[in-house]
This record gives C-alpha cells, structure tokens and sequence, in this order.
C-alpha cells in the first residue's frame, strides 16, 4: 500500500518509463486564408513517472489529451518538445519499425475496442503470432501462442477461428494475448474494459490484476472509469486540457481530491446505493 | 467450421455455384474451341444458309452465309473472355497503383492523382474505345484497355477510399503497436481487408468488358473480319433480324448469361472470402457469442428458467386505479426465427420512470424500440403494446408515424449520428411540431428556440442556428432530447442515452432527463445496462436477460434485496468495478513495495 515516492533525480537506475514535458498540439483546418492554421494543444508539459511493477491510471475526460499521451508512450508519434525515456533511453518515434524493436519488446498495448482492435480476416493464431514475428522473438512461436492464450484463460481450440466468433469479452482475452506474446514489462491499456459488459468487465480486470501480479508487469491505464482506476492502479494522473491537474497515490486522490476538477469529476460518477454502507 | 475454407463456402452458395458453372462454361466453351468446333466457324457454306436448329447436324442452325452458330458462340467465347481478362488486368494494375499513388504520404502527388483520376473518370469507356479503335483499328487490345483504364480509375477511387478506412481501424494501429512494417502492414491487414470490395470491382469490370466488347463489335469497332465474337454475330445479323430473329437470341443470351455469370460469382467470392459471412452462412457462428452473452460469475446459470414467472401483482400498479400509458403484454420479437424477446410484459403509469436494466443481448434495446416500431428489417413482433388505450402492434406505417415524435419519442444512444448533419439544430427540433403540431415555420422556430432555451444550450437563439459538428457530445444529447419532447410525448423511451458521454456531462444529461420528464409528467422508459445511472432516475427497475424479463420492482427493492441469482450477480460485478467513493486502493497493491 505504501508506495515509495519515485522520483526521477533519486535512485541510481533510472526509472521503468518516464516522460518529461511532454507536449504536442495539431494543426487544425483552416477557417480562412489569412494567417496561420489554428492550432489546438492536445498535450501541455506532461510529466510522468512508471516504476517497476507499478500500476498508473491516466484518468480524464474526451479531449483531455489522453490519446495523444497515449501514441506518445507508445512511440506511435513524436512530441513536439519532451521525451519519453524507458531505462533512461529515449523512445523515437520512427518510420523504420526496427528502431524501435527494442521497445516494442518491452512495452505492448490493449486498446479500447476489442472489436475494432482485431484484424477480421486473421485468424487468432496470426493475430497472436504477429508481435513475435513483427519484433522477431526467439523460440517455438506456436507453443508460445498456446501458452499466452492459456494465460489469458482460452483454450488452444481457438487458435483457428476467427475475431467475429467471439463474444466482446473473450475478444479482449485475445488482445490482451497478442499484447502478452512478446513477453513485455510494460502493459498499457487504453480503456480496456468500457466497450465491455458490467459482468465481464470484472472478469477482465481480474484477469488484468492477475496478470500484472503474476508477471511483475507494470501497467498503464487510461481510463474515464474511476472504479476501474481504484481497482488496478496504486498511482491516478488526471488529465484536463492536456494539462496535468494533479497526480498522486490512488488512495489520496480519490478520497481527498485537491484540485477542484478531481473533485467535480468524483461527484459525477453515478454510485450504486449500497456502495458507501 | 473453423475448417471452412473459402472455396468450400463459394460452392455452398448457390448463387455462387450458378456463377460458377456460368463463367466456368464460358471459359470451357473459349478452350474447347481451340482445339475443336463443329464446323469451322469462319467457313461460309452458301448451300447451307438459314438452316434451322437440329438439323443437318447444326445444333443451333447457320446464319446467312452458311456458317454453324454454336461454332461461332464457342469461337467468340474466346474473344469474350480474352477481353474481359486484359481488361480486368490492366484495371487492377492500374487501380492498385493509383491508389497507393493516391494514399502516399507526399501531399502533392497524392492531390494530383487524385485529381487525375477524376478526370479520366468523367470521360466515359465506350467513347474511349471508339476513339482508340478509330486510331489503331479495332481489335481486342483496343477493347481491353480502353475498359481496362476507364474501369481503372474507377477500381482506384474505390480502393483508396478502402485503403483509407482499413489505415484509420485500430487494428492497424494495434499491428504498428506490436513492431509492424508498412509493407508488412499492407500485405497483412490492408489487402485481404480491401480484397473483398475489390473483387467485387473486378468482376464487375470484367462484365463491362464482355458487354461493352460487343456493344463495340456491334458498333462496327470490334475486331476486323476474320475474327469471331458475339458482338460480331448480333452485328452481322442485324439486317435480317425480322426474318430470323432466333439468330439474334444465341450471342445475345451468351452475353447476358456470361455477364450475369461474373457478376454472380463476384458477389459469392466476396461473401466466401469474409470470414464473417461465411461462418454465418455455414449456420454455426452464432453459437460462441450466444453462449457466452449473459454469463455472470458463477452460479447465474439457473436464473433464465427460473426468471419467466415475475409476478405482476405486485409492481405496485394493480391496486390503484391508474392506468397504464403504456402497457407491454407478451411481447414476443423474433429476427429470422429466433426469438430475441420473449413474452415480456411491462407498464408504465403516467409520469412513472422505469429503468430496463440488461447486458448486450438480453433483449432490452428491442423491447423498447418495438414500441414505435422500430424495429430492425425481419424482425416480427407479437403480443401486444398498448400507447394510453390504443393497441399499436399491428399498426400500418402511416399510422404509425404519426404516433411517433408526438406520443411516443425516442432519445437515441449515440447524439453524432442520431442528428441529421446536413440540417440546423433548429430546423431539427422544429420538424416534429410542423409534422405533428400543425405550426407555421415561424411558429415551430420559436417553439424550438423555446425548447432550447429548456434542454439548456446556452445563447438558444445562436444555438439553433448552429450545425450539429459545431456542438460537443453533450450538447448534441441536449439537442436530441429538445427533439424527442418537442410534443411533450406521453412515453419517453431513452436508450442508452449517456453512455457515449464524459462522467460530468453523463450527470447534467440525467438531471435534465430528470427535471424535464418530471414538469411534463412524461412516463421515461430509460435503457441502460449501468445499474448505477439508472438508480439516480428510476422509480421502478426491470431486469432482462436472454430476452425474457427476469425480475421487477422499485428501484430501492431489486437494488437493496434482489430476488433473482442473476440480478445479485450483476449487482455484484456492478459493485466489484464501480467506483467507491469511501474506498482505498485496492489491496493487491501492496505487492509492490
């Protein structure tokens, strides 16, 4: 429950994942054709920290600028001034996917939609294979397919069939599979469980926390949902306007929010009556 | 099923089949004539003209000259098929290589091609190849790339809309995630996930190009004398027409039965090469997700048999003397034979507000929209749904119409599609008090600037002459709830309608829901599958699962001391992820130290 306060200068091993003013904005279409392009900052000097085996919710509204730190963790895109460090080595983002090799080993994604997230004319042997084969894993691809799906609770009869024979929960597993294969430390999960229903959302969490437990990974997770923020994550960052507003241990944020948006967002949440007796 | 492979699937189809054995007749008949044909088919024999059908050992006569049809139909087989393959081939080069020129990251080539393509568009095939054959003669090179280019540019539009979407899924971005090349990317997610639209493409260019092969043969362009094809026949036969109009039928039915052919064939190579569809035509995909769809924890097996007998003595209606606005009785919907809902029986006294609580599939979604009828294309109801007295089953469209957005509305799930984009906000809200009202256009205007003012956009008067992009989520939900009580309907049916939205502004949506149906003595049929949203606005609470309605009672009842084992699991896994305001991090966090 205590989490030592990790803080990049302390400690001589650099932390797990890090970034460091983060900021990146788009252009937007023209309005008219005089002047510039008008500009929106999806992300303003966003710092964070990951540590070994630590869970870190990223929580905030749409246009909080959670996707866009999202592809920047990911080195799907580069920041317009920032860095992202993993071991203290910088992520680039690169056309060239071996440069990144490294990384990708190291750190896998879940996204939101386990429908949209899976090639439809793939079978779920391919779709499991392919981080193996795209970062050219060692070793027997195929047990190791076996042996992730295992983990993620379906059964090697699956490994032929394809996306659309599953329900959205079995779906996740699958992804979250593939996002296994390579043996990562790191697992970010972009709304894991929102396009999911309440019953097997719980199924997925556990599997998530069982996981997380089971192989040391450390874990990011963006998130709109606090209940599932409270859940998996020791450490919450809330995001507004791209800014962070505030960032801190789970437990303290939620119970004593400090910054008056943390607080507007706990009150809006719907709770089950029952809940607080 | 996991065994099916594509071609198994093509020869399950039977339109497939019938396209088949038509092209596979085709490309026989071009074959065979190589090597073999009756008669000569180019030999005239002027002792045997007009020789009728079955006789003389012509099977399908001779024409003006003497020479045997059926010779001439497997001969022209040939100049058929060749140009509907060159055509096909030079399409598909040129239209795969068009669009990947047109998605390349370079701005400026990607414009001009672009550009490019939709001037050649504009320029029409036949006249093409008119012209080429004009130049350089007709043959059936001319035939072919003329078809070829103009079908190209049209194969590239197409695919580079395709290559587009398939760029924009998150499977791709999942595949770049786990270490994916662009090339590798394009080889193994966008061109099989292109390939089925493309297909379809090709074989309608390939039957373009067997009719327009002959139109041009007819037209006098086709390839010179000695040459043989259909077109060439319907050409030749022309003038005696009148007197021997079967002559006409042969190349003619050969070309619509060739055309029908690929057409049929491309249809069945793109439902055989989607995994999807084949499953579902092999009848056997439906079983994972069924069986998986209502699964609770443990023990919530038992709860579907169990669940059929809710007593309806006791939802607190029956004994006063209020009647329902809206009375469900058996209502039972079923989509190609299978039964989606099943006997439900549901009211709601005026100005009530009942929640439909049920996960995906249970049923709860059709329920509701069977009420307006709207219901999905093959979906049947029976039983009976009566609207303050009025049975509304089995009402014509008309009448239905005219019940719908003046007693009964709906509030739909997501607010970026359930607005027109074309039309202004006020113009929107307006529509239903012009088509139920009766009101003027300035009457209806400043209703709905009213009505705005109500559902809390700020500036009504700017606000209703905005485009919907121009307003967020939340504001567009305001705008579809402006809509759905612009005639201050007796029954309000929302369906889902927060669930696209932030947390905050999810709590405004449900505090305007709640004030706005509350004035009006509007009955609210809410449908969510979050217990936690429905507890803050429903009196009574109504639970569905695998079409049936399992449990009924006052919010406070099913949500304190639910009765069904299904109910307390959802309510269980409901609790396990919500967020708990006197909670602390989860203990399996002190693992890390």
């Amino acid at each position: 429950m205590t989490h030592a306060e990790t803080t990049p200068e302390v400690g001589a091993t650099p932390p797990l994942l890090q970034a460091h003013g983060l900021s990146r904005s788009y252009r937007l279409p023209r309005r008219s054709l005089r002047g510039p392009a008008p500009v929106r900052d999806a992300l303003r000097g966003v710092d964070l920290v990951l540590p070994e085996g630590g869970a870190l919710g990223v929580v905030g509204e749409s246009g909080a600028g959670k996707s866009t730190l999202l592809r920047l963790l990911l080195g799907l895109d580069r920041p317009d001034s920032g860095r992202v460090l993993f071991r203290g080595r910088e992520v680039r983002a690169s056309r060239r996917p071996r440069d990144l090799v490294w990384f990708r080993r190291e750190v896998q994604v879940v996204l939101q939609d386990p429908m949209g997230s899976l090639d439809p004319r793939a079978r779920v042997r391919d779709i499991v294979a392919e981080p193996l084969e795209c970062l050219g894993v060692d070793g027997d691809h195929a047990a190791r397919v076996v042996e992730v799906l295992a983990a993620v609770g379906l059964e090697s009869d699956v490994l032929r069939r394809y996306p659309h024979e599953f329900s959205g929960g079995q779906r996740q597993r699958i992804a979250i599979a593939r996002a296994l294969a390579p043996s990562p430390t790191v697992l970010v999960a972009d709304e894991p469980v929102s396009a999911l229903d309440v019953s097997v959302r719980a199924q997925v969490l556990d599997l998530l926390e069982e996981l997380a437990v089971r192989l040391g990974l450390a874990l990011v997770l963006v998130s709109h949902d606090l209940g599932v923020v409270q859940r998996l994550c020791d450490r919450v960052l809330v995001l507004k306007d791209g800014s962070v507003v505030e960032q801190g241990l789970t437990g303290d944020v939620l119970a004593r929010p400090t910054h008056p948006y943390t607080r507007e967002l706990l009150d809006a949440v719907p709770v089950l009556p029952g809940m607080a007796g | 099923m996991t065994g099916t492979t594509w071609w198994r699937a093509l020869l399950r189809d039977r339109n497939g089949l019938l396209g088949l054995v038509l092209v596979g007749t085709l490309v026989v008949a071009a074959g065979v004539s190589w090597v073999w044909t009756p008669y000569d088919p180019a030999t005239t024999d002027l002792k045997a003209r007009w020789v009728l059908p079955l006789r003389d050992g012509h099977l399908l006569g001779t024409d003006m000259l003497g020479r045997d049809q059926f010779s001439l139909l497997l001969a022209g087989a040939r100049e058929t098929l060749a140009v509907a393959v060159l055509a096909t081939a030079i399409a598909s080069v040129v239209g795969v290589a068009l669009a990947l020129a047109a998605t390349l990251p370079t701005r400026w080539v990607s414009a001009s091609v672009a550009q490019l393509v939709d001037v050649v568009i504009a320029f029409p095939a036949l006249l093409t190849a008119m012209i080429l054959a004009a130049v350089f003669g007709g043959s059936l090179w001319t035939a072919a790339t003329a078809v070829g280019i103009a079908s190209g540019v049209h194969v590239a539009r197409v695919a580079r809309a395709e290559i587009d979407r398939v760029r924009g899924t998150d499977y791709v971005l999942a595949a770049t995630a786990a270490g994916s090349g662009t090339w590798r990317t394009v080889r193994r997610h966008v061109l099989p996930n292109i390939a089925s639209t493309l297909i379809v493409q090709l074989s309608l260019v390939m039957s373009v190009a067997s009719l327009t092969e002959a139109m041009l043969a007819y037209l006098g362009y086709g390839s010179p004398a000695p040459a043989v094809s259909w077109g060439r026949m319907l050409y030749d036969q022309q003038p005696y027409i009148e007197a021997r109009p079967l002559l006409v039928v042969w190349p003619g039915l050969a070309v619509a039965l060739s055309v029908l052919g690929f057409n049929l064939l491309g249809d069945a190579l793109r439902d055989a090469t989607d995994p999807k569809v084949r499953g579902a035509k092999a009848g056997s995909g439906a079983a994972v997700g069924a069986g998986s769809a209502g699964r609770v924890g443990g023990g919530a097996q038992a709860a579907g048999a169990a669940g059929a007998a809710v007593d309806h003595s006791s939802t607190g209606l029956a004994g006063d003397a209020v009647l329902p606005v809206l009375d469900i009785r058996g209502l039972t919907v079923r989509i190609n034979g299978r039964t989606v809902v099943d006997e439900v029986d549901l009211s709601l006294a005026p100005g009530e507000r009942v929640g439909l609580i049920g996960e995906s599939g249970s049923g709860k979604s059709l329920t509701a929209l069977a009420v307006p009828g709207l219901l999905p294309d093959g979906a049947e109801a029976s039983g009976s749904i009566r609207l303050a007295g009025r049975e509304l089953l089995g009402l014509r469209e008309r009448e239905l119409a005219r019940v719908r957005g003046d007693q009964v509305a709906v509030v739909f799930q997501e607010p970026s599609t359930a607005l027109d984009p074309l039309r202004r906000v006020g113009a929107q809200i307006a529509e239903p008090l012009r088509l139920h009202r009766g009101m003027t256009r300035r009457q209806a205007a400043a209703e709905a600037v009213e009505l705005v003012r109500r559902v809390g956009l700020p500036d009504p008067e700017h606000a209703v002459r905005s485009w919907p992009h121009q307003l967020s989520g939340g504001q567009r939900q305001r705008v579809g709830i402006a809509i759905a009580l612009a005639c201050r309907p007796a029954v309000l049916i929302a369906d889902e309608p927060t669930t696209a939205l932030d947390v905050t502004v999810q709590r405004e949506i449900l505090g305007l829901l709640d004030e706005l149906t509350r004035e009006e003595e509007t009955a609210l049929l809410f449908i969510t599958h979050d217990l936690a949203v429905v507890a803050g606005v429903a009196d009574r609470v109504a639970v569905m699962r695998g079409g049936r309605l399992i449990e009924e009672g006052t919010t406070e009842e099913v949500v304190r001391a639910p009765r069904e084992p299904y109910t307390k699991d959802l309510l269980a896994a409901a609790r396990a992820t919500a967020f708990d305001p006197t909670g602390n991090a989860p203990e399996h966090m002190a693992v890390n130290p």
